[in-house]
């Protein structure tokens, strides 16, 4: 019987990761398969009910129904016997699970990856800086991950996948009961072009104790978590919390001081994150390839074009503004910008346009 | 013993003619009108007996029948009022008139035998050509309305008494004169002008090029912005109206009975405002009467709807099929009307619910799931039929202390109005009058691109993820702004400046 077999079976029992991982300190999961009928230390260790569990269903037969059955439903499982088991999990702070089931690509998990997390009544700046956090990194090769979540968890994902990138999802719960219902349709893109990952079975629903346990999964896959809007107590905050406990980089992105979202992040950077503004920054403390952005002298620019670009390299400007500020004629500089923003040169958000 | 009085009807706003018959014959006095009268007709009969008795006159002791011909139409309001007290005096001989059918006959009375306003005037006179009558009599209130139709002789009269006088020959009266429309154009009669808005220069364009098309226009932006300010002062650069334009306005405005007495017609173009919390009847029209709505109150000038998002998603949808028609029926149970609603809409809202979307003062609270949803109130087809979207900014006190003011009303209406020209000369005997109005094969037609325009078209719907809806949208707002320069030829500057326009079609929903 292969590893991968036990370490399934030992998942059945309902036995909390943290008394696995002591328990596989002591015994390799083939001892365990022979001990558990004889050994009452065993037994006493784990409790009755998991116990029971296990012996229940302590038969090859079944095993391999069941591990049959997953993959009829498109469904991997990942054991820690196995090579694709991501490395940095294996860290012992992470604790981590004997196994994760998933749906997609699992080479994915051998890729240097970055967390973008942040709450889920997230403003339009959070949505902006989640964003452009995952569009960029997307861009410059590096996996996203996040917790499928409403708010800035759903926008770190979609932006991956907008910008071409890879986006690992770690859910709450098994891979049949996908939460929130309003970003199946995500899920089933990330299924596609990314991973589903999770260390429940898959017709386990989500409870309010699986969310805080996933989050040290979403850390432990990552080499460095963006936490991008949290309030006072976001669950966000417990990522971050998680990210330090195993040694990984914690950036926050600041926010206003009186804004109630970014209280947890700006007390995050006085507690000494990171603060988050420029991609380039982070792929650098990460010490990862940081991609050639075009020169502007290299785009070929009329004299409104020209004055317009000047304007907008100070700072994002309305219409109204740079009217005023080029004094150039009003529909003069609505032809310019808008030959720009096809050009790709500028970029136009709500009322603001800024250079790409 | 028996008389036929011409007089009129109106349906939507078309006249059409109505004979009073009065016959006095045996029988215990009473009088009794038939022709399927409603209540405002039937109750004539109270008001003609006092009006006849007060103006010395005598009612006939006798059983007096009257009928309204056609007998199957319904006639409505008090307009019957003075046919009746005519055919009445007619039939029991107390006048004697040799041509008295060549007259159409309209009036209210009141108890003292003075003659009131009616409305409707201004098609009945229209239909009164039609149905070759040359003569009406009409109450003198109404007589300026009357006087802009060629072909038809106006008698306008403040009695009953000066009436009968004039019919039996006794008293001289020459037709009321005809007045020319430009005799009451007035200049600048407006509070605001543009050189007032400080500022928005880009907005004050968007809206000279509205104006000039007669283009459907949002304006988004923060409260506060000067949204409704640029929207009041959208009046006054509004191109002047076509002598058609303003009679089919005025026809409007007569049926609904909201005419000025002192003017007689409407010369500046409408600007209607209905508040959001107005119904969807006071909208497009309908009642027992079937009266016209503000959409077509609105025909020929500006809609503006005040805090789009705030009206019921149902009044909204029911804009889409007049926005795209130019016309609403309206279906009762004793009648169906339908009344022109050739308007221009003019809207603005909120970025999102707490306003400060966008605004580099203020923090935007709204989640953008808020934001989504606000957005979600207007509907695509909805959105689609409007041609400009534009970002209106904040103004700062910068702004208002200091700063140029731009140019006056006037300046942008000689611009606007010398594209109208161009737009009047090509569309001539086609039945339309602005650029909006184009349908598609008229867009294939006079919006013809050159091969680097339509490259740019082209990369701007792959670049900006724009919606095939747009096309025709910009093509038109593209030769609305060649009009503007005078240019025959839609250029790509004129393209590029039309995408800017499109906003909403970029964001995501």
């Amino acid at each position: 019987m292969n590893d991968n077999k036990l370490y399934y079976w030992l998942s059945m029992g309902g036995i909390s990761d943290k008394r696995l991982n002591t328990l596989l300190n002591i015994y390799s999961p083939a001892e365990l398969w022979d001990e558990l009928p004889t050994s009452a230390k065993i037994k006493e260790f784990i409790g009755e009910k998991s116990y029971d569990a296990l012996m229940r269903f302590r038969y090859e037969s079944y095993l391999d129904g069941d591990i049959a059955s997953l993959d009829s439903q498109g469904i991997k499982i990942i054991t820690r016997a196995s090579d694709d088991f991501p490395q940095l999990l294996r860290q012992k702070e992470v604790c981590p699970p004997v196994l994760l089931y998933c749906k997609g690509d699992i080479k994915l998990l051998s890729t240097p990856c970055v967390a973008i997390v942040g709450t889920r009544a997230c403003s339009q700046y959070g949505r902006e800086a989640a964003e452009r956090f995952a569009g960029e990194l997307a861009a410059s090769g590096v996996t996203v991950v996040s917790g499928l979540a409403t708010g800035i968890d759903g926008y770190a994902h979609s932006q991956c996948l907008k910008s071409g990138g890879k986006t690992i999802a770690v859910l709450g719960g098994g891979l049949n009961c996908i939460t929130p219902v309003s970003n199946l349709r995500l899920s089933e893109e990330i299924e596609y072009s990314g991973l589903l990952l999770t260390q429940y079975p898959p017709s386990m629903p989500p409870t309010r104790y699986t969310f805080p346990e996933r989050n040290r999964i979403i850390s432990g896959l990552c080499m460095a978590t963006i936490v991008v809007e949290a309030g006072e107590k976001s669950g966000a905050l417990i990522t971050a919390d998680f990210a330090l406990e195993q040694n990984r980089e914690v950036f926050a992105v600041p926010g206003n001081i009186t804004s109630s979202r970014s209280v947890g992040t700006n007390r995050l950077i006085w507690e000494g994150a990171k603060p988050a503004c420029r991609t380039e920054d982070i792929l650098a403390e990460l010490r990862l390839n940081i991609p050639k952005k075009e020169k502007s002298s290299a785009l070929a620019l009329d004299i409104f074009e020209e004055k317009i670009y000047n304007l907008l390299q100070d700072g994002d400007k309305t219409l109204e503004e740079l009217i005023e500020l080029s004094g150039m004629r009003a529909s003069q500089v609505g032809v310019t910008v808008t030959t720009m923003e096809l050009k790709g040169i500028v970029l136009r958000k709500a009322n603001v346009y800024c250079v790409r | 013993m028996f008389s036929k009085i011409n007089s009129f009807g109106l349906d939507g706003i078309k006249g059409y003619g109505v004979t009073v018959e009065t016959d006095i014959g045996g029988g215990l006095p009473s009088i009794s009108v038939v022709g399927l009268p409603d209540e405002a007709v039937r109750e004539a009969v109270e008001r003609v007996k006092s009006a006849v008795r007060n103006s010395g006159f005598r009612m006939s002791p006798r059983k007096v029948t009257v009928n309204l011909s056609p007998a199957d139409t319904r006639k409505t309001g008090a307009m019957y009022d003075l046919p009746i007290a005519l055919g009445l005096l007619y039939a029991s001989e107390q006048f004697t008139c040799d041509d008295i059918g060549d007259f159409g006959i309209l009036g209210e009375l009141s108890l003292d035998g003075k003659i009131k306003s009616v409305r409707g005037i201004l098609p009945i006179i229209i239909s009164a050509l039609d149905l070759h009558c040359k003569k009406v009599i009409i109450p003198k209130a109404n007589a300026l309305e009357a006087s802009y139709i060629e072909g038809v002789d106006v008698y306008a009269f403040d009695t009953l008494r000066e009436v009968v006088e004039f019919l039996s020959g006794d008293r001289n009266v020459s037709p009321y004169p005809k007045f020319d429309i430009n005799d009451f154009r007035e200049e600048n009669k407006y509070v605001e002008d543009f050189s007032l808005v400080k500022g928005q220069f880009a907005a004050k364009r968007a809206l000279e090029i509205a104006a000039a098309g007669a283009h459907n226009i949002i304006m988004i932006g923060s409260p506060g912005g000067g949204k409704t300010m640029l929207a009041r002062c959208l009046p006054t650069i509004l191109p002047d109206m076509t002598f058609e334009e303003a009679l089919e306005t005025t026809k409007i405005h007569s049926v609904a009975g909201i005419l000025d007495e002192r003017k007689g017609i409407i010369i500046n173009r409408p600007f209607r405002a209905p508040h959001h919390t107005g119904s969807k009847i006071a909208l497009t029209g309908g009642g027992v009467n079937a009266k016209p709505g503000e959409i077509s109150l609105a025909h020929n000038g500006v809609l503006f709807l005040d805090e789009l998002p705030e009206y019921s998603r149902d009044t909204l949808e029911i804009l889409r099929q007049p926005l795209e028609d130019k016309t609403v029926t309206i279906s009762r149970a004793q009648r169906t009307v339908e009344y022109p609603a050739n308007f221009m809409l003019v809207a603005s809202m909120n970025p999102c619910p707490c306003g400060n979307y966008g605004s580099k003062t203020h923090e935007c609270i709204c989640t953008p799931a808020q934001i989504a949803r606000y957005m979600s109130k207007l509907s695509g087809p909805l959105m689609d039929r409007i041609d400009l979207h534009i970002e209106v900014d904040n103004v700062t006190y910068g702004d208002l202390s200091s700063k140029e003011c731009g140019e006056s009303s006037a300046e942008i209406k000689r611009r606007v109005n010398a594209a109208r020209q161009i737009q009047l000369k090509r569309f001539a005997g086609k039945g339309i009058y602005s650029n909006s109005q184009m349908n598609n094969r008229m867009v294939a037609e006079y919006c013809k691109l050159d091969d680097e325009s339509e490259r740019i078209l082209k990369m701007s719907f792959e670049r900006l993820g724009m919606s095939a809806r747009a096309y025709n949208r910009i093509l038109k707002v593209a030769r609305t702004i060649a009009d503007l320069e005078n240019n025959a030829e839609i250029s790509g500057a004129n393209i590029v400046e039309a995408i800017g326009y499109r906003s909403l079609d970029r964001r995501e929903r």
